[in-house]
């Protein structure tokens, strides 16, 4: 509603965190429930603001192990801009009240932020620039780090839950869908049969077509295949695969992806991969050696570099 | 609290009959609410697909509510599907939203509701940046509009309403008919006990049902 009504506070409701809905299954029971996506929230917390002169493009170079823990904006060095996406995220996704009550909402982020960058001196000196995405303290920017961001939380948090016991062997497959509509639609079909993904005929089960012309086709592949990684430009298996797309994944379940043969009847699933490596260690010899340098200072001392090995080891940036 | 209950007793006992049979409910249990998340996820979507009243540009409110929508514990007796995104409550229940803090251009506490589409989902400082107007407050502590005045009247571009509160409804298709959730999660139960009955017959050695 704050979306709606600036400056607004959403009132308190004694049953925000409880339940919405019960179904009585014979004796068991299933409930809907409004509350923060825990997975989700650590997701955020977990990352470190990393300032960096990089381009989103050189960004896209540094190995995803890297881009995971860190919290970054291309072209942004400045710590308190960082560090406020990264606490405005946490709010958002985690519904903390502040001391009027009020809820942080995208308004609210986007107010705030873009006051910040203006006050830390960061507004284009290009005056075409003033406005795009280019531009931090611009609604757009805002706008797109807050959706890419959540989205990815998200997306992380369903992936998590989805990847071992009974959630797994409920739904061990899932279809890539249309969440939100979009004026020009990348063209997914075409992207998901490029990397040998297979197609299945019928509407997909959440949104309408994934691409104009393409309504009764569905991209259905098991949790665990590479293939959702591989459409990802952010090397995730989990949505966003890319800036603004509108697109995510539904549950396949069991029964679906027996009759559509990805698994037999009898198989039995094995637990999908949900995070990174622990080791944390990753090769970056064929780094840009200019993006590589400017990576290591903006790393500080998060990072060791053995030879071409750069080994995560935390702490502050 | 809502509480939806099947009524169908012939459903309802058939389910109870194979629950006896089964040895993992949870994997039962998980199919199930596996169909209603996905259900509700649909709805959603279908409801970003809408746009908003004022014509301008999107928020993707409902886009942000399928996305925060995750099935949460699923137990031997019961299943939870979650929604991440607070925003939804007021959609759900309605209610009362008033001011707690003064806009500065106003100094009084009142709602800044937008009703220009260059206003939709932005606050006052956003929209005067974005738009590059200079906004001016015109009212009192009972009410006003904040917009962008010219010399001539008929020039005024009005941008919010400004009033002490609201009362907003409950938006009676924030959820999906409770049939359509109650009929998903069903599906999905015998959809499960249906496969495992075809496994078992592919076990006949086993002599009862397996996950």
């Amino acid at each position: 509603v704050n979306e709606k009504y600036p400056n607004t506070q959403i009132p308190k409701h004694p049953n925000i965190f409880g339940y919405l809905g019960i179904w009585v299954l014979g004796c068991l029971t299933m409930a809907l429930t409004l509350q923060p996506i825990a997975e989700a929230v650590e997701k955020i917390s977990s990352r470190t603001p990393v300032g960096s002169t990089l381009k989103s493009a050189e960004w896209e170079q540094v190995p995803r192990e890297i881009r995971e823990r860190a919290i970054f904006s291309s072209r942004v060095e400045n710590a308190r801009v960082l560090d406020r996406i990264k606490s405005g995220l946490e709010n958002i996704l985690s519904g903390t009240r502040n001391e009027f009550g009020g809820i942080e909402d995208r308004s609210k982020f986007i107010t705030e932020l873009g006051k910040l960058a203006e006050r830390e001196g960061l507004s284009p000196s290009d005056p075409g620039l003033k406005g795009t995405i280019q531009d931090i303290t611009s609604e757009a920017r805002a706008d797109l780090i807050l959706r890419t961001q959540t989205e990815m939380a998200y997306g992380y948090a369903r992936h998590k839950r989805g990847s071992s016991g009974p959630l797994l062997r409920a739904a061990p497959a899932q279809e890539l869908v249309r969440i939100s509509e979009r004026k020009e639609k990348r063209a997914w079909v075409d992207v998901w049969r490029s990397h040998g993904g297979r197609t299945f005929p019928g509407q997909p089960s959440i949104g309408g077509e994934l691409q104009p012309g393409m309504g009764g086709i569905r991209l259905i592949a098991l949790k665990g295949d590479p293939i959702w990684s591989s459409i990802s430009r952010f090397g995730n298996p989990w949505p966003p695969f890319d800036f603004g797309s509108g697109v995510g994944v539904a549950n396949v379940t069991r029964t679906e992806a027996i009759q559509l043969g990805l698994i037999q009847l009898n198989q039995i699933t094995t637990e999908v991969p949900a995070g990174m490596n622990d080791a944390l260690e990753v090769d970056v010899g064929e780094m840009d050696p200019a993006v590589r340098a400017e990576l290591l200072r903006g790393l500080g001392n998060l990072v060791q570099l053995a030879g071409n090995t750069l080994k995560w080891i935390g702490g502050a940036a | 609290m809502i509480v939806i209950r099947i009524n169908s007793d012939d459903a309802r006992n058939r389910l109870e009959f194979m629950l006896d049979k089964i040895e993992h409910p949870a994997d039962m249990l998980a199919e199930s609410a596996t169909r209603v998340e996905r259900s509700l996820r649909g709805h959603f979507s279908e409801r970003d697909k809408r746009g908003n009243k004022l014509g301008g540009r999107r928020t993707n409110f409902w886009a942000a509510i399928a996305n925060s929508t995750a099935i949460g514990d699923v137990t031997d007796r019961t299943a939870d599907v979650n929604i991440g995104d607070k925003r939804f409550a007021q959609k759900l229940y309605g209610g009362t939203i008033t001011a707690k803090r003064p806009w500065p251009g106003s100094g009084f506490l009142l709602l800044t509701i937008p009703v220009h589409p260059a206003a939709h989902g932005r606050r006052v400082s956003v929209t005067a940046r974005e738009t590059g107007l200079k906004m001016t407050f015109v009212g009192t502590a009972a009410g006003g509009v904040i917009g962008r005045f010219a010399k001539q009247a008929a020039e005024d571009e009005i941008y919010y309403v400004c009033v002490p509160s609201v009362d907003q409804a409950p938006d009676p298709e924030a959820l999906p008919p409770g049939e359509m959730l109650e009929r998903e999660a069903l599906q999905g139960a015998e959809d499960y006990l249906k496969t495992e009955v075809q496994a078992a017959q592919l076990q006949p050695e086993t002599g009862e049902i397996t996950t």
